[in-house]
């Protein structure tokens, strides 16, 4: 929508009739289109159906009859209106955080010189590499230990300063941001902080958004972790509320997969929404300026 | 807006009384040498409190027996010199390195291919393709698993359906033959991953200056050279960015194999992660998890540090 | 290559061996002293389980307790749900924090050997074979499969006798008999079904477990089972080899047919296309695996004991159950106790089981028990079942665990799995999970 009324017209001298390129492009993307999608389309369909029907052979496409039992079972079933709050709790406010504690130190990292910044930018990007299943238990053990076990800190805290934001903000500040907008900034007078709130950040906005996805998406798919911590199943997130309804013996995959469903609704909302952010913020022009 | 938080610096001090200046004026009195260490605080507080110790407490495990109850028994090496002549540990090793080089070889180019072909311009309902392909991440494992399981399956599974439909054969054992099974978790991790890193180039390629291409094409270039010299230059750093997440990200892959093969057949599929998750959360070897995953981590560090300093990413100023 | 420096990864490492000072963190745990034990009236029991079927039996256990009066407690229940394999990762890392254990745990029988290593169960749950009179301990069925050190830390929940489930009716149409006594006659019957493209039983490539799910049946049927009492392996036999090469060849032949696991959507689609005419799966799958995935095949399915081997054997054997354990010194754990006892070790409670959630009696003496005994099943076409199980469950040889019962399911599982396709002997897939299993453990 936005994209299209940027975008010029192909080179004018070629226009007339669509070409064999544009043709292969389109069939291109609409093939991919199709494989992309085929997957989110049988889950949206099997969810409509009822438990026996999910997996007839051969398949159908629509579900006949439609019911809308799987649904309804869950939510009456389980506490999935908890889940969900609590899932959305947690996503954004260490989405929130993490967005504002990784451009802040990405631009540190970014346009500063100071000593020790070797060894620091060392030990986070070295952070990358810890695998999670090895930090959860002693992490837990950790905050028994210092009583910090409460679900929602526990959930959120430990997680909202990702050394991928922070690797992803210093390359992209790196990249885009000219020194002499700082330069600029510092001459008109602005403190260092009010050079990153008012002149950098308005600039990252596409950054932001994508650190925003990908925080979401972690935030919203993590299961061992909430597994570990939270106690009450009124607090599980959808990941560890789903994974425990297809780990009851009968697996139950009608209910999982209305759950999944439903789910994957907030994350698709929140990509149409800063979907703009994403990527429309770069062409605006100013940053090479 | 501007006057009131930017004050001092370069201006002359004003009149006021310099003890009676609200706290506004105070953080702007941090200077360029202090405001490096300030911005960068909140994470490293964070980043000690919550995976330096644990990975230190991860560390002292990886010495010790644990079940995860009571207190560790000290065993020095033990944990690691029974991994180093542990075949699995060997196993999961080489597929873990299999599935790197394909998703680094396959992943990245396909995702930039498809940024390219989201970014011609005047397309048609790019939005929509975006969104679409950006779907994959957002439907929860759980169900790709399922549906891939489906598709695979030797018997009933569309795939080999269509492959006997076009080609007039379809008895690939996607998910029970070694070989396959990797291969399915490839195309599993390729179809979850490749949209979603489009967003990235995408990102990139509209940074690129439409004026540098309109240069090239005035000098004669051709799509493809304009390709080459223009864009691949151009997105370097983006490219270098997602090659470095893919090769981090890939080398820790758990929830593709694990959900859709759980690692078999006789862990053809297992990757490093699932071999600690394995050590840690099915057989309670608590240590030998810590071990195995310091390895991971020493590997994959160590590779990181390589792909840096090979692509320049994480070079200093 | 400014930061690749040495002295800057020497500093990073240095960082890092600086946190091992907080190892002490893991150690040593304070005692969190026991707390006064409730002596009577209302309790609320904190219950975990992974399996709904069991919350429904609890909360009427709770009630007809309640009702019966027996115990000095009135009960009632705080359930948990969580996955099988949660309930055990969740109960050892809240016995660690030393708060938030539940007072009732059912720990999936595939799961209870983590609850084996380092002494974890005897630490933290109640042991049984003290609160069980000799009576109680021989009457009741599958206690070996929660006892270590002779000591039993749960009370099984399901006898879990494996049926041959068939389809009557293909069976007709095919020309094979229902009553053939041996595999090799049935193999034999199954020729035309087999020309069909019919199946009478599943070898699973899925993870490890379910592979070995189809050995184990079978090799139990032949008098053995993974671990003697002492927790040694006991699958190095001509048994095992035999056993192998006899899914190998029945996959070869398409009496069998290989799916990743008995319950996911390839399974379900050959139970539902009627490819599968016969499979041989615990009590239990008639539930969760018939019913759940081809409910309109209601009364075309029936059960009888599994063929004999010709080379010897009988027809028992069990797969799969859930124990309740109860995590001791705890205010609630008498209650707790009590709980358990009454929807176990009483006929009231085992009767309220299997009226409640199709759970069979464990203990041997209610078999014959006309409540039982005259029960018919509707999905099975109104057949007697009982006869059935009662001489599978009396003849199935005790499982025994061990703390590295999941080492040796991985590697013969894994093995199975290559011999199964062919790509190794069945001779060579044992010898190979001996040479893992040793390999891995002390």
């Amino acid at each position: 929508m936005a994209t299209a009324t940027r975008a010029p017209a192909a080179n004018p001298a070629r226009s007339g009739r669509p070409s064999v390129g544009r043709v292969a492009l389109y069939g291109f993307l609409v093939l991919l289109a199709a494989i992309f999608i085929l997957p989110m389309l049988w889950a949206l369909s099997a969810s409509f159906k009822e438990r026996s029907d999910i997996f007839q052979y051969p398949p159908k496409l629509l579900p006949s009859p439609a019911t809308f039992v799987n649904y309804v079972h869950l939510i009456q079933q389980q506490p999935f209106v908890s889940w969900f709050y609590t899932t959305l709790i947690v996503a954004v406010a260490s989405t929130a955080v993490a967005v504002l504690v990784c451009s802040l130190a990405g631009f540190a990292f970014a346009k500063y010189r100071f000593r020790g910044k070797g060894t620091l930018f060392d030990i986070m990007f070295s952070s990358l590499a810890v695998p999670y299943a090895v930090v959860v238990l002693p992490l837990f053990v950790v905050l028994t230990k210092t009583g910090l076990t409460e679900p929602f800190f526990a959930m959120i805290v430990p997680w909202v300063a990702p050394a991928f934001g922070i690797f992803m903000m210093r390359q992209y500040i790196e990249q885009t941001v000219p020194d002499e907008i700082i330069e600029a900034g510092r001459i008109d007078g602005c403190t260092e902080f009010g050079i990153f709130l008012r002149l950098v950040l308005p600039l990252l906005r596409p950054a932001l958004g994508a650190l925003a996805v990908w925080n979401f998406l972690n935030s919203y798919n993590t299961f061992l972790w909430p597994l570990i911590v939270v106690s009450d199943p009124h607090r599980y997130t959808l990941a560890l509320g789903l994974a425990t309804v297809y780990g009851a013996q009968s697996h139950q995959v009608d209910l999982v997969l209305a759950g999944s469903v439903l789910a994957a609704i907030p994350s698709l909302v929140v990509f149409i929404m800063l979907r703009k952010q994403l990527l429309d913020g770069l062409t605006a022009g100013s940053v090479k300026n | 807006m501007s006057g009131t938080l930017s004050v001092t610096r370069s201006a002359p001090p004003g009149g006021r009384d310099p003890d009676g200046r609200p706290r506004a004026r105070r953080l702007a009195r941090v200077g360029p040498r202090i405001a490096p260490y300030v911005f960068i605080s909140p994470f490293y507080v964070l980043y000690a409190l919550f995976l330096i110790v644990p990975i230190g407490v991860g560390a002292y495990l990886s010495f010790t027996e644990w079940g995860g109850f009571g207190s560790p028994q000290w065993v020095g090496f033990a944990n690691f010199s029974r991994l180093f002549s542990d075949a699995d540990f060997f196993q999961s090793l080489r597929n873990t390195a299999i599935y790197v080089a394909l998703s680094v070889a396959v992943i990245v180019p396909a995702s930039l291919l498809v940024a390219q072909a989201l970014n011609a311009r005047g397309l048609r309902g790019r939005d929509m393709f975006r969104l679409i392909y950006f779907t994959p991440v957002v439907l929860s494992p759980i169900i790709i698993a399922l549906v891939f399981q489906l598709l695979y399956d030797k018997n009933f599974g569309l795939i080999n359906a269509v492959l006997k439909a076009v080609f007039g054969f379809g008895g690939i054992d996607w998910l029970g033959s070694p070989g396959w099974a990797k291969v399915s978790v490839a195309i599993l991790v390729i179809w979850r991953w490749t949209g979603y890193l489009t967003i990235f180039f995408l990102a990139g390629l509209q940074g690129v200056p439409r004026e540098l291409y309109e240069a090239a094409e005035v000098d004669g270039a051709g799509p493809l050279s304009r390709f080459w010299h223009v864009t691949v230059p151009s997105l370097r750093p983006v490219t270098a960015f997602v090659v470095v997440v893919v090769l981090v990200g890939s080398a820790q892959i758990f929830e593709e194999p694990y959900l859709l093969t759980a690692g078999g057949p006789d862990g053809a599929t297992m990757s490093v992660a699932q071999f600690v998750y394995r050590a840690a959360f099915q057989r309670q070897e608590i240590g030998y998890a810590a071990a195995s995953g310091f390895t991971l981590f020493v590997i994959v560090f160590v590779l990181g540090r390589l792909a840096n300093w090979a692509l320049g990413v994480g070079r200093s100023k | 290559m400014a930061d690749m420096s040495r002295r800057n990864f020497l500093r990073s490492a240095g960082m890092l061996a600086g946190s091992v000072a907080a190892a002490p963190l893991v150690a040593g745990c304070g005692d969190g002293g026991k707390s006064k034990a409730t002596q009577s009236g209302a309790v609320k029991l904190d219950f975990w389980t992974h399996d709904p079927g069991y919350v429904k039996t609890y909360t009427a256990s709770a009630k007809a307790a309640n009702a019966a009066k027996t115990y000095p407690f009135t009960f009632s229940l705080g359930v948990t749900s969580l996955a099988a394999d949660a309930v055990v990762t969740k109960l050892i890392a809240q016995a660690q924090a030393k708060k938030g254990t539940p007072d009732i745990a059912g720990l999936e029988v595939s799961q209870f050997p983590r609850m084996m290593k380092q002494n974890i169960a005897p630490s933290v749950l109640v042991d049984w074979s003290s609160e069980l009179n000799d009576e109680q301990k021989s009457d009741l069925l599958r206690l070996a499969d929660y006892t270590v050190d002779g000591k039993a830390y749960a009370l099984e929940s399901d006898t879990c006798p494996t049926v041959l489930y068939y389809r009557p009716d293909l069976f007709k149409k095919y020309g094979i008999p229902e009553d053939v006594g041996s595999w090799e006659e049935l193999q034999a019957a199954a020729k035309g079904a087999l020309a069909a493209g019919k199946a009478l039983g599943i070898c699973c490539n899925g993870e490890p477990g379910a592979a070995l799910g189809t050995f184990r049946q079978l090799y139990q049927q032949r008098g053995l089972n993974l671990f003697d009492e002492s927790g040694k392996p006991t699958i190095d036999t001509p048994e095992a080899v035999a056993v192998i090469k006899f899914m190998a060849d029945s996959l070869k032949s398409g009496f069998f047919t290989m799916v990743p696991d008995p319950y996911g959507a390839p399974n379900a689609a050959a139970l539902k296309s009627e490819k599968l005419i016969a499979t041989f799966m615990p009590n239990w799958y008639n539930v969760y695996g018939l019913q759940a995935n081809v409910p309109k095949q209601k009364g075309l399915w029936r059960v009888r004991t599994l063929p004999k081997f010709s080379a010897g054997g009988g027809v028992g054997a069990a797969l799969g159950g859930t124990g309740f354990a109860v995590v001791k010194d705890k205010p609630n754990t008498q209650a707790a106790i009590d709980l358990v006892k009454y929807t176990y070790l009483t006929k009231a409670g085992q009767l309220l089981r299997f009226k409640t959630a199709g759970y069979l009696p464990t203990m041997k003496s209610l078999y014959d028990a006309p409540e039982f005994n005259t029960y018919t099943d509707a999905y099975l076409g109104g057949q007697k079942v009982f006869p059935i199980y009662k001489e599978i469950a009396a003849q199935a040889p005790p499982f025994h665990q061990s703390a590295d019962a999941t080492t040796l399911i991985d590697a013969l599982g894994g093995a199975i799995q290559k011999a199964q396709t062919g790509a190794i002997s069945a001779d060579q897939a044992v010898k190979d999970a001996m040479a893992q299993y040793e390999s891995q453990t002390k």
